[in-house]
């Protein structure tokens, strides 16, 4: 069993955990569970049952604009839109 | 985004929005206290060999709001786990968990996590208003890991079973989650791995025993 990582390491990490997430971008773990369940987060995961790892800049940012995004009352679907507009274009 | 320690995260989700540890109830000054030596076991400053704890490594500055801790310990030792938590928690003046709290509170001022005041009957005692988003952040870590699968760090499993043990764990979660709170508890609990941790409860459990009993 590990111990929980400083922030100064987990700023220096690739990857991070959910847990990790919350105390980077102090949003709520039930907020981040819902973005990571409709796709909004993508992640790594090895098998099932076994930690989740999210890109630690890439997710970061991701958070970022989603909030923004919620300040300027845009709702959920609009958000899925434009965010599944982005990474079809990124990935085509 | 602050490093808080387990024992500065226990005490701010147990103190109430006065800033002071309920007045009645030995379990949060008990799993305060044990907190504190946990803390220390894992950072490998205290050893614990068999049932005594004795001291291996000088205290570390970062550490050093758990001074009233170490003191004891190092004053003492070879000591009994039971022992320590005991000189905090089972005396007729509060004056030892006080000089704990007013150690630890000092430290989260300076991380503004609280804010202290003067406080208490005549209002000479010190109290430590915590800061509702500090805590909030404390207990997202927590559900973060409980509710997720995976592994579970040392940390968040001695903070979970601390918390559950003074009856301050199942508010942070809705009924809904208390199922797979239950399945994690009990996983915790059959972890070979988190041995060191589940000693320190059956310690607690054996004092909070000793209560029931001297109380009847």
């Amino acid at each position: 069993m590990s111990r929980q990582r400083s922030i100064e390491t987990i700023l220096a990490s690739e990857y991070v955990t959910i847990g990790e997430l919350v105390r980077l971008t102090g949003t709520r773990y039930s907020t981040l569970k819902f973005y990571t369940e409709e796709g909004f987060l993508p992640f790594k995961q090895e098998e099932q049952k076994l930690t989740r790892r999210y890109p630690r800049e890439e997710t970061v940012q991701r958070i970022a604009y989603i909030k923004k995004m919620r300040e300027e009352g845009k709702t959920i679907p609009e958000i899925r839109g434009i965010l599944y507009e982005q990474d079809g274009d990124t990935k085509g | 985004m602050k490093n808080v320690s387990i024992t500065q995260q226990y005490l701010l989700c147990v103190l109430n929005k006065n800033g002071k540890l309920p007045a009645f109830g030995l379990e949060k000054p008990l799993c305060l206290s044990a907190a504190g030596v946990l803390e220390l076991l894992m950072e490998n400053v205290f050893a614990l060999d068999g049932k005594k704890l004795t001291v291996q490594l000088p205290l570390p500055e970062e550490k050093a709001y758990l001074r009233p801790v170490y003191d004891i310990v190092e004053k003492k030792q070879p000591v009994k786990f039971e022992a320590i938590v005991e000189y905090f928690s089972f005396t007729f003046t509060d004056t030892h968990i006080n000089e704990l709290i007013d150690s630890l509170g000092a430290s989260l001022v300076q991380m503004e996590c609280v804010q202290k005041e003067k406080g208490g009957f005549w209002g000479g005692k010190n109290v430590y208003i915590p800061n509702e988003a500090d805590v909030d952040s404390i207990v997202q870590s927590i559900r973060a890991e409980l509710l997720e699968d995976g592994e579970l760090s040392e940390d968040i499993v001695a903070l979970t079973v601390l918390l559950n043990k003074s009856g301050d764990l199942q508010k942070y979660f809705s009924a809904y989650e208390k199922k797979d709170l239950k399945k994690r508890l009990k996983e915790i609990k059959n972890t070979p791995q988190n041995e060191m941790i589940q000693k320190v409860v059956e310690y607690i459990d054996s004092l909070l025993c000793l209560i029931v009993v001297a109380a009847t």
